[in-house]
């Protein structure tokens, strides 16, 4: 049993880090007020609308809704794991092609939902794109782009180069 | 519009259990002054006030077991119990529920154990398991017992889990021959919370005639629950269209649904009718194609 902080080792975006967390903390708020990774964005804190959305262990999940302590010897992609220096990954770049985002904010989380699905199905139908968006509110409405630039990415990463909108 | 008022969470103990003896002794310690978390999307929305948190994720009970009956244990998740191919026949009904649980960021977080130990009459595991006679199975520090799943359900958000017990495991007997099911469930969308759910498992005899029914109903009153006058009602005779009808309107009877948002009392209960009927019908045309 630990009183106060928990020791976790976790993986985030290939490295490891040894914390102290407290027994309560969330996964979202280590990661985004401890870490300081921004790009996990607190929206409801409630598991509903899908902006702090990380991938665990390889699965997207909402990280308002993991206990850090419970993470222990996690792997953790964050939307910072994701670009290579300036090189955008295909998937952010489909977005920005594509116009997969307006004001941004549930855009981390809906790339890492996409993400998830496109490792283990590089070449999804629009329904599949669409389930697996199911947990990523968007409050512009962008989900008919958000679904265009998920299928353009995974022509992307299924090789050849995807032609950007004009 | 003001934020929705939340309590900060905070406790100051945190427990990782690795056998499921280490968590009965923490609960044993604790008491009432612990919550159990697992998944983690019950434990970190609620928010109770607690003092430690126990965590059971490493406890090993994620298994899916075929040995006559169908073993879940505690912890597998909504994610496996989607895809799990012994999920067929009859018992797809729980395949069904897994489907239909939530947005698909959960679904790798939520566990079939922490939905039932929720014991919310929204939720959609227990209409299926009541319907299809589970046990739930229970470890505590007296050791181990199990009880049918409908006696688990005591009142709103009440179980009969004693303060140092957890649930471990759920079994689902194997249907007998002749077995057809139906899980009918409305929302005001693909990820909203139900505004009602039906689960229908019949049993018929090859003459056609009704040997077992089971109805179990989803946000249908303060527990998940079975519409047993329905039910009692079918069996015995063959499922007609007159039989279907009357125990429709006998299980909208039984029901003690609640006028909230998401529907009226007079809605939940005309939807109520509306899908046991369809259950019936729907179980009753694969029971006899089963047969």
């Amino acid at each position: 049993m630990s009183a106060g902080g928990v020791h976790v080792v976790l993986e985030v975006n290939g490295d490891k880090r040894a914390l102290v967390v407290e027994p309560h903390a969330t996964l979202l708020r280590v990661l985004r007020d401890g870490l300081g990774l921004n790009g996990v964005l607190a929206g409801c804190e409630a598991g509903d609308c899908g902006a702090c959305a990380v991938l665990l262990d390889g699965r997207a999940v909402p990280s308002c809704v993991v206990l850090a302590a419970s993470a222990e010897e996690a792997r953790i992609e964050t939307i910072e794991g994701l670009a290579h220096g300036w090189e955008l990954h295909p998937i952010q770049q489909a977005f920005v092609d594509h116009h997969g985002l307006q004001c941004g904010f549930c855009t981390p989380g809906a790339i890492l939902a996409a993400k998830a699905l496109l490792d283990e199905n590089p070449a999804p139908d629009e329904q599949a794109v669409r389930e697996a968006l199911s947990g990523n509110l968007c409050r512009c409405g962008s989900y008919p782009k958000m679904v265009r630039s998920v299928l353009a990415a995974a022509r992307a990463m299924a090789g050849g180069a995807e032609p950007a909108s004009p | 519009m003001d934020a929705i008022p939340r309590a900060p969470f905070r406790v100051s103990e945190y427990v990782r259990a690795h056998t499921v003896e280490d968590a009965v002794d923490a609960l044993s310690h604790f008491g009432s002054r612990a919550a159990i978390i697992a998944g983690g999307t019950n434990v970190l929305v609620d928010r109770p006030r607690v003092d430690a948190l126990i965590d059971i994720r490493r406890l090993g009970l994620r298994h899916l077991r075929d040995g006559g009956g169908l073993a879940i244990g505690a912890l597998a998740t909504v994610a496996d119990l989607q895809s799990s191919p012994l999920l067929a026949g009859p018992l797809r009904i729980v395949a069904d529920a897994a489907r239909a649980h939530g947005h698909a960021l959960l679904r790798h977080l939520a566990t079939i154990g922490g939905n039932l130990c929720k014991a919310h009459p929204v939720l959609d595991f227990p209409p299926p398991l009541l319907a299809l006679d589970a046990e739930v199975r229970l470890r505590g520090g007296g050791g181990a017992r199990a009880l049918p799943i409908a006696e688990f359900f005591l009142d709103f958000q009440r179980t009969a889990l004693g303060e140092d017990e957890i649930l471990t495991e759920i079994a689902i007997p194997a249907p007998a021959p002749g077995t057809g099911s139906a899980l009918l469930r409305q929302g005001w969308t693909r990820v909203d919370l139900a505004i009602a759910s039906a689960a229908v498992v019949l049993t018929l005899a090859p003459d056609g005639t009704c040997c077992k029914a089971r109805i179990a109903l989803g946000t249908a009153g303060p527990t998940p629950m079975r519409a047993r006058e329905a039910e009692a009602g079918l069996e015995g005779r063959p499922i007609d269209e007159s039989a279907i009808t009357r125990a429709a309107a006998t299980a909208a009877g039984e029901a003690r649904p609640m006028s909230f948002f998401r529907g009226s009392e007079a809605y939940k209960r005309h939807v109520i009718r509306v899908f046991v009927a369809r259950g019936l019908a729907a179980a009753a045309g694969r029971a006899r194609e089963a047969a």
